[in-house]
C-alpha cells in the first residue's frame, strides 16, 4: 500500500539555465572544477539526468519502502 | 577439423578435440595467434596479446595430457578478457588512458584463475569503452573496435573486444562485464551469444569496477553449450567480492538438453516493441513462435527501471572517479568525461528515489516470475550503427544513440536478472546480426540457457557467418 503524496511532485527544471546553476552550485561541494571545454557537455548530461529523475521522483513510495541497497536478486 | 575450424566451432568442440588428442593445445593457441595477427589491425580487438603466457599455458595442458592427467573441461580453449580484468603483468587499463600508468596486476582476476584451472589458455586483453561507460565500442585512446561483420560498423559496448573477438573467430570464448547491457549489446551487434548471470553469481574479484550496485561479469561465446561450459567452470563463491552469493554450485551443462518444453514463456511487449527495427521484432516473433510463447507482457515499470539504472550509474560512476575527475579531467575519453562529471553532481534525493524505483521493478518482476518462467525481449533496437553515428531514428523519432542502444537491456540488469543474449539471424537490408534476450528469475541461468539451446536446436539461433572482406 502506497500512501498518497502529501504534495504533488513539482515539475523538475530541466532547462539549460537550471542545469548550469546546479553545476556551478554543486561542483565546489565535491571539489570539482568544471573545465570550460566540458561545461556544455556537463549541462546536457544534467538535463538528461533531470529527465530521468522526474520519472523516479514521480513514482509513489511509502516511507517503509526499502531501497535497493538491501536488494536480494 | 583444422585448428582454425575448431576456433569457429567453439569452446566445447575445441576442448573435446584437445582432450581426445586430435589436436594439441599448442596448435590451437597458434591458430588463435594467427587469427589475431590476420585481423587485429583491421578490427582493433586486442589491446594486449600475451604470447609467452599463452604458449606456456598451452604446453602445460599438452603436458598434462601426455602424462595421463585430466587437463580440465576447457582444455586448450583459447580465450581473452575485456581489459578491465586483472591479468598478471598487465596494467588493468579498463579502456582508459589514466589507468595504464598503474602498476601491473600482481595476480589474475578470480575468473581468469578459474578458467586457467579448467585448462583454458589466455591469449590477451581486449578493447573496451572507457571505464565501461559505453554502448558503442568506440574508444578515444585505443580507437574504435570494429564489427567483424562490417568494419565500418560499431561492435557495441562496452565489452566491444569481447564481442568482436568471438565473432571474428580469434578466440571461441571471451569474458566481459555488464552494468547496463555491456555483454548483451556487443553480443547482439556482433552476432554471438552472451550470458549476464544473476547479480552476485560470478565473482568480480580482480576487475576494475564501474557501478558496484550493478556490475556483473560473464562469458561471450559461439553457442549456449560454450556459455554453459565456461559458466560452470567459473561458478562458485568468492568472499573477496562482497556481493558474491555463497550458494551451492548449480551446473547448467547437464540440464542444457532438457529444452523448453513445459516452460511458461512470455514475450515482452509495450516498451520493448516501441522503436525496435522491423528485423529485430521479426527475430523476436520467430523465436516466440518456435517456443510457443503466445503471452505478451507489458512490463509497464521498465522505463522506470531504466531511469533508475541511468541515475545510479551516473552517480556511482561519478563518485568512483571523483579523484581522477578533479586531477586529470582532460585525460578522460571525451565521450565519458562530461557524463562522469555530471554524475558526480547529482542530488542525493534523485539517487535514493532511483534505488526505491529499482525495488519497485524488482517486486513487480518477482510477481511476474510466479507465473512465468522465461521472458523474451529484443536486445538492441537496431542492427549495428555506423561507427561515429551520434543519433538513431527509432520509429521516426530522432534520439541520442549512446543511451538508446541500452534501452532494452538496462531494465533487467537494474534488478540483477540473469539474461542470455541470443543471435537470431540478420537484418535483410544490411546483412548485420540481430538478437534477443532470454530473461529468467534470479538464479535461473539454467532456464535462459535451455531456451537459448532450444532456439539453436530449432535452427533459429546461431552466430551468423562472416562475409568475406577485401
Amino acid at each position: 500500500m502506497h500512501a498518497p503524496p502529501a504534495l504533488p511532485m513539482p515539475q523538475l527544471p530541466t532547462t539549460h539555465e537550471a542545469a548550469e546553476a546546479l553545476m556551478d552550485a554543486a561542483a565546489p561541494f565535491v571539489g570539482l572544477t568544471i573545465p570550460a571545454a566540458c561545461r556544455e557537455g556537463v549541462i546536457a548530461s544534467l538535463q538528461a539526468a533531470a529527465g530521468m529523475a522526474a520519472l523516479v521522483l514521480a513514482e509513489p513510495t511509502d516511507p517503509t519502502d526499502e531501497p535497493a541497497p538491501v536488494f536480494r536478486p | 577439423m583444422t585448428p582454425a575450424e575448431l576456433l569457429r566451432a567453439g569452446a566445447a568442440a575445441t576442448a573435446a578435440a584437445v582432450r581426445a588428442r586430435h589436436v594439441t593445445a599448442l596448435a590451437m593457441t597458434e591458430a588463435a595467434m594467427d587469427a589475431i595477427r590476420r585481423d587485429n589491425e583491421r578490427l582493433n580487438v586486442f589491446t594486449d596479446v600475451t604470447v609467452p603466457r599463452a604458449l606456456a599455458a598451452a604446453s602445460a595442458v599438452d603436458g598434462r595430457l601426455h602424462a595421463g592427467l585430466d587437463p580440465g573441461p576447457l582444455a586448450g580453449v583459447p580465450y581473452a578478457v575485456k581489459n578491465l580484468f586483472d591479468v598478471t603483468g598487465l596494467a588493468t587499463r579498463a579502456g582508459s588512458k589514466i589507468n595504464r600508468a598503474n602498476k601491473p596486476a600482481g595476480t589474475d582476476a578470480v575468473l581468469v584463475q578459474r578458467l586457467d584451472q579448467a585448462g583454458a589458455v589466455l591469449l590477451g586483453a581486449l578493447n573496451m569503452g572507457e571505464y565501461a561507460y559505453d554502448f558503442t565500442g568506440e574508444n578515444f585512446h585505443d580507437g574504435a573496435c570494429r564489427n567483424p561483420h562490417d568494419s565500418t560498423r560499431m561492435t557495441g559496448g562496452s565489452s566491444s573486444g569481447s564481442g568482436a573477438a568471438v565473432a571474428a573467430g580469434m578466440v571461441p570464448l571471451a569474458l566481459g562485464s555488464d552494468t547496463n547491457g555491456s555483454i548483451r549489446v556487443p553480443a547482439a551487434l556482433c552476432g554471438v551469444f552472451g550470458l549476464k548471470p544473476t547479480y552476485g553469481r560470478l565473482p568480480r574479484t580482480g576487475t576494475f569496477p564501474f557501478v558496484h550496485a550493478l556490475d556483473h561479469v560473464g562469458p561471450l561465446a559461439r553457442c549456449t553449450a560454450d556459455l554453459a561450459l565456461a559458466y560452470d567452470a567459473m561458478s562458485g563463491f568468492d568472499a573477496a567480492d562482497a556481493v558474491c552469493a555463497d550458494r551451492v554450485a548449480e551446473p547448467t551443462l547437464p540440464v542444457l538438453g532438457r529444452g523448453a518444453t513445459g516452460l511458461s514463456i512470455a514475450v515482452a511487449g509495450g516498451y520493448f516493441r516501441e522503436g525496435a527495427a522491423p528485423s529485430v521484432l521479426a527475430a523476436l516473433d520467430r523465436a516466440a513462435a518456435a517456443l510457443g510463447a503466445s503471452t505478451t507482457l507489458d512490463l509497464p515499470l521498465a522505463p522506470l527501471a531504466r531511469a533508475a539504472a541511468f541515475l545510479i550509474t551516473a552517480s556511482e560512476g561519478g563518485a568512483l572517479h571523483l579523484e581522477r575527475l578533479r586531477a586529470r579531467p582532460m585525460e578522460f575519453d571525451p565521450a565519458t568525461r562530461d557524463r562522469f562529471l555530471a554524475g558526480a553532481l547529482l542530488p542525493a534525493a534523485w539517487v535514493n528515489a532511483a534505488q526505491k524505483a529499482r525495488r519497485r521493478f524488482h517486486d513487480a518482476m518477482a510477481a511476474v516470475f510466479r507465473r512465468t518462467d522465461v521472458i523474451l525481449a529484443p536486445t538492441v533496437p537496431v542492427p549495428a550503427p555506423p561507427i561515429g553515428a551520434e543519433w538513431l531514428d527509432l520509429n521516426g523519432e530522432r534520439v541520442k544513440l549512446r543511451p538508446s542502444l541500452g534501452l532494452y537491456t538496462q531494465p533487467f540488469s537494474a534488478i540483477g536478472l540473469p539474461v542470455v543474449a541470443v543471435p537470431l539471424g540478420t537484418d535483410d537490408a544490411t546483412g548485420l546480426p540481430v538478437g534477443i534476450q532470454v530473461i529468467a528469475a534470479p538464479w535461473r541461468e539454467d532456464l535462459c540457457l535451455r531456451v537459448g539451446a532450444s532456439l539453436e536446436a530449432a535452427g533459429l539461433a546461431a552466430c551468423p557467418p562472416l562475409k568475406a572482406h577485401p
